[in-house]
Parts: C-alpha cells; structure tokens; sequence
C-alpha cells in the first residue's frame, strides 16, 4: 500500500486534474503534506484557494511578484512544504513584460482597456498563467516535488487543451489581418476575405458601437509582439507535460456523472500521450465494515442501508474504473471528511486517510 | 474597483418599462431579516431566479426543483439550461409542469445578431467570418453578455421577444457565475459610449431590479458555505441584494444522544453538528435559507424534485 504513494512522490511534478467540485484544491494540500512528511521540499500551486485556506497557508499577504510562502505545521515535517497562489494578473502582466521588444510595446498592451479589465476572462489564460508559473518553478530546480491544482473547468480536459487554443486565437493570419487593416496596407490576395470581414465587422459595429470595435483591433494589434512568446512557451510546457517527470493525479468525486468523466478523461490523457500516476475519489460513503454498525441504533442503522444502497451506483462505478484503467494505476478512495473550522486541520485530516486502495 | 452603480439614466433603445424597474432601486430583498424559511414567509416573488453555487452541490436539481416548486403557482415556468444537464431527464416524466430550454452563449448571441441585423443572410455572414469567429471565441465576457442580454430582455423589452412568468436559470458554478454577473458592469465601465454600453447598463437595472433573485445553492459542509458567502458577499456587491440560499443533500436529523463510541453514530451526530452550525452561520449574516433533504429513495427525476422541496411553502 505504502509503495503507491512512494512511487506517486517519485514524480517531480503531478498535476490534479478533475471536473470543478471536486475537492482539488484541499487533496493538492493534503498531498503536499503527505510529501514534505515524507521528507520532500513540496510546492503546491494552487489557482483559486477559498480565503480561508489562504489564510491559513499564509497566502494572505502576498505581492504580486512574492507569492510562494512556507507553510508550517503544528505537526513536524521531515521536508518543507511551500504554498504558492497563482496571481494570474500579476503572472500574465510580466509575462507580456518579458515577451515584448521594449517597454512602448509592452505598455500598448497592458494599457489596453479590454487587456486592463478582461484579459483574465480571455479563454485559456487562467491555465496559460498557472502552467507558466509552474514552468518557472519547476525551471528553478528548487523543489523535489511540485503539485498543480488546475483552475476549476467543466470538463478536465480544458486545462490540457487551453494553452493549445490560446495559441490557435492568436493565430499569425488573424493577428496580420487586424495589422494591416489598421495600418491601411492591402495585398490584393486576400481581397474577397476582407471584403466579407469588414461586413462582418460593419455588423458588430452596429450592435457594440465604434469604441468596442477601436479597443478590439488595438487588442490585437499589441498582442502582435507577444505571440511568438507566447507559442514558443506553450510548445516548452507541452514538451514538459509529456515527459516521465510529470504525473497526472484524476480527482474525482464520489457521484456517477463525474466518475464517468473521469473514464473519459482518463481515455484522452492516453490519446494525448500523457501519464495517469494515479486516481483519487473524494468524499466516498465510509464503508461499512469499520463501523460496527451492529451496536447502532436500529433507525441508524437502517439509515445506513437506507444511504448505502442510494451510493450502489457510484460504488459501481468506482469498480468500472477499477477494471477499466491501466493495470498498476492506483485507484485510491477517501473518505468524507467532517470539516472543521480549520482548514488546515481538515487538510491534515484528509492527508492521513492516504492511502486508501480497492 | 467600484461596481455599485445607480444608474439613473436609460438609453435611447430601451422601453419606459425600464424606468419603473429603475425606480426601484433602492428596493431591498425583504429577506433581510435572516431566519429560515420554513414557513409562511413569502418567497419565489421575482421573476428570475439566478442559481448557482460552488460544483457539485446539486446546483441544477436544486434550479430544477425551484422550477417545480414555482410551477405550482405559476403558468409559463422555464427552467433554462447552460450545459445541457437536463438533456432526456424528463423523458419518463408525463407531468412534467415547466419547460426545459438549452442555452448556449453563441445561440443566445446569433439569435439577438438575426434579430438586429433583420436581414437573412448577413447573420450567417458574420458568423461564418474566419476573423469574427476566432474573435467572438477570445473576446471575454461576450457569450455571458449575451446570456444575460437575453434573460434580460423581456423587463427590457429589447431582443428577440420571449415570453415566462418565472425563468430560472441554472447558471455556471461559482468563479464563472460571478464573472458573468461582472461581465456588464465591467462592459459598461470600460465601452463608455455606444449601444454595447446602453445595452449593459440596461442588463444592469435589470439585474438590480426587484425581479432578480440570485440563489446560491450549499452543502452542509462548513468550508464549502464559507466559500460560498465569499460568493454572495461579492455578489451584493455587485447588485445590491442578498442572495437567497439552499442547504441541499441534508442527511436525516436524528435527535436523540448519539452513541459516540459507535462510528456511524458518531458521523451521523458530526453531520449534525456541522449543520447546525451551517445554518447559525447563515442566520448570523442574515442570510434568509431553505433546505433540501439528500432524497434517497425517489421513484422518477420529478418525485426527486417533489422531494426536494417538500418543506419549502409559497404563501
């Protein structure tokens, strides 16, 4: 049983990937407990964390260029643990910085009103800041271990598709269209494209106004000198997500619906080239032979049948998993937790329960 | 960043309806007083109800059995879908009383494009485009506009027409929820001019309005409802009201002292606990609250949905 977890901590890197709801960013936490005990100097990456998990890591006061922290705990560890939190902003902001010739084309962008106010909705970007905040840790060689909790998604897979599609909308003959049409240079080749692209722009200007379509085209026009940057990175963290150093954790929780996405998120991972190091299901109903249900009050007890037979689906499904998934992956089950006050102790709470295996 | 606006002007392209919901603007939700509602007190009053809550809560069976609950009362109840989620659920259900409508940002987009542009043709055009299209898929906030635009249209009679008493909108989880409320007011805020500016205040009054309610749906777990005031919290910001909250999938309550030497007892007894002080935190920030039972034992989606709202009462 131990061995797993070994062989889990073997990794350099393991990214928690799963649907939104459940539970990664506290299993990233309690992992990284798990790993400094051990003995590992750990970072976990969070994107997102509820403020007061933040508080209680000591996330709380960070700046914007200082946002890593070492964590401590009543409890001993052999390693040290770090905590960082992904100040997306802040990570894309000297990203451009970085990426640009000089500071005139550089501020273009990040003066930009729709840059200013909404590049952090732009599709992609949240993944593209945490994946380049990991690349530059993980450049650092400061850690043994880094953990990724990726930013909530709908499904898992956005996280490994984003960078992708955040590269494909900055596309070289998009980007060009806009520069010349700004600077009034036409080739005559792509005449007819234009002509319906400038159609189509008459129509958005009617329905958004001239001042949306102005700060759309100088967007684009400034995002020019960052693409190159921008693609060379994502190809860097792509290379990195494919080699054996990086392990993909599947969180997933105890419901049918998101069981089953973990099946096919498992299945692209495969497609994709990337490795599963392990799977890990939240929240499951505590099973029955650790209970002692036999002294329980009769209405209890019948509650407890009442709820174990209303869970019969998704302990099917934790089977299907098991059955489906590549032989030596470990299918690890965690037991709901009662939250306390104290985030960290839930998190400790739950790093105990490690490791649990069908 | 400042987000409470009072708006006091109306654009040119919105309807007189839109000043007598702007004369409300100082309404408060009367769900200030926050006690629990059990009983008696007033509730599904507005005309849409916006929820949402942190994933894996039972966000949309809750939309849906507000839907349900509503439909009792109500006529044209629509219950409207973002990811599909309702897709065949009700295909056994003969008495289903509200409908199910998907939604998608594109669709509500092409449809509002379709309906300016009057012209058959120039929409697909502009859909079709390759630099509009990539556009459309990067320009932030753009497709949670178009949502909103079109859960708003009916109070601002702007859009393509569409006709309820009571819309519920099952809505994004927590992060993407708040930025889709944010995305008009950030609109506004930066297009100062314009008809995407006119258009976002007018989505704005309506969101402040007495018509809108946002529902922020809870498990009885003490760290996820914290997280979810942070939601609430930031959403009064925004509209200046307190959202309603459902305390969903709530084991049975058993009152009498626990054996805490027995583990099952003790968790049931921790699951108590937990409750309680769920709620005590809601009522401490006066929060008004309904409950949902975890329904174990339902017979079709909309036995589950009866059951969900068995206890909650419209006066």
């Amino acid at each position: 049983m131990e061995n797993f977890v070994d062989s889990l901590l073997e990794k350099k890197v393991l990214i928690s990937a799963g649907t939104g709801g459940v539970g990664k960013t506290s299993t990233s936490a309690a992992l990284g407990i798990l790993a400094a005990q051990k003995g590992l100097n750990t970072l976990v990456l969070t994107i997102d964390p509820a403020k007061r998990l933040k508080t209680a890591l000591g996330l709380d006061n960070l700046n914007d260029h200082n946002s890593i922290v070492e964590v401590k705990l009543e409890r001993p560890m052999k390693g040290k643990l770090y905590a960082g939190v992904v100040n997306a902003k802040a990570v894309f902001d000297d990203f451009v910085t970085e990426a640009s010739p000089d500071a005139e084309s550089a501020n273009q962008l990040l003066n930009n009103l729709l840059y200013k106010k909404l590049s952090m909705g732009l599709q992609g970007s949240q993944e593209f800041t945490s994946l380049q905040m990991f690349y530059k840790a993980y450049e650092s060689n400061e850690y043994d271990l880094i953990i990724v909790d990726t930013p909530p998604a709908q499904h898992a897979l956005d996280f490994l598709e984003a960078p992708e599609r955040l590269s494909k909308l900055f596309d070289e003959k998009i980007l060009k269209w806009f520069v010349s049409e700004k600077e009034g240079s036409f080739g005559f080749i792509k005449k007819a494209i234009r002509t319906g692209t400038r159609k189509a722009f008459s129509i958005l200007e009617k329905l958004t106004g001239d001042q949306f379509v102005d700060e759309i085209f100088d967007f684009f026009v400034s995002m020019k000198f960052i693409r190159s940057a921008l693609v060379t990175r994502n190809q860097q963290i792509a290379r990195l997500l494919h080699s054996k150093e990086v392990g993909f954790l599947l969180i997933t929780a105890y419901d049918v619906k998101k069981l089953k996405h973990a099946i096919e998120f498992n299945g692209k991972l495969q497609d994709l080239g990337f490795s599963l190091a392990a799977v890990l299901v939240n929240r499951c109903f505590p099973a029955e032979d650790s209970l002692y249900l036999s002294s329980a009050k009769n209405e209890k007890q019948q509650y407890y049948y009442e709820l174990k037979d209303y869970y019969k689906k998704e302990e099917a499904s934790i089977e299907k998993i098991n059955d489906e998934f590549p032989q030596g992956i470990p299918v690890f089950k965690l037991m709901e937790v009662i939250s306390s006050t104290d985030p960290l102790k839930t998190v400790e709470e739950m790093a105990q329960q490690f490791p649990w295996r069908i | 960043m400042h987000y409470l606006y009072r708006i006091t002007k109306t654009g040119s392209g919105l309807s007189k309806n839109i000043h007598l919901i702007s004369c409300n603007f100082f309404y408060f939700p009367l769900n200030l007083l926050g006690k629990p509602l059990l009983s008696g007190v007033s509730i599904f009053q507005e005309e849409i109800f916006f929820v949402t809550g942190k994933g894996g809560v039972g966000k949309s069976s809750v939309a849906a059995a507000i839907a349900h609950k509503i439909a009792k009362t109500s006529n044209d109840v629509k219950l409207v879908d973002l990811d599909q989620y309702f897709r065949n659920m009700f295909e056994q259900d003969k008495q289903i009383d509200f409908s199910v409508e998907e939604w998608t940002g594109m669709k509500c987009l092409s449809e509002y494009v379709d309906h300016l542009v009057k012209l058959r043709g120039l929409g697909k055009l502009f859909f079709d485009n390759p630099v509009m299209s990539k556009l459309l898929n990067i320009a932030p906030g753009l497709f949670e506009l178009a949502i909103l635009g079109k859960l708003s249209s009916k109070q601002r009679e702007h859009g393509p027409p569409l006709s309820y008493d009571k819309l519920i909108l099952d809505s994004y989880a927590t992060g993407h929820s708040l930025s889709m409320l944010k995305a008009p007011f950030v609109m506004a805020e930066s297009i100062t001019r314009g008809p995407m500016h006119v258009q976002s205040q007018g989505i704005i009054s309506v969101l402040q309005s007495e018509a809108f309610q946002p529902v922020v749906v809870v498990t009885p777990e003490l760290m996820a409802v914290e997280e979810s005031i942070e939601l609430a919290t930031e959403i009064e910001r925004l509209l200046g009201k307190k959202s309603l909250f459902v305390i969903n999938r709530i084991y049975k309550e058993f009152a009498d002292l626990p054996d805490l030497e027995n583990p099952w007892e003790k968790f049931l007894y921790q699951k108590k606990n937990e409750l309680d002080k769920v709620r005590e935190l809601l009522e401490a920030k006066s929060y008004q609250y309904l409950e949902s039972p975890l329904v174990t034992n339902a017979e079709t989606s909309l036995d589950l949905l009866e059951k969900m709202g068995a206890q909650w009462k419209i006066s």
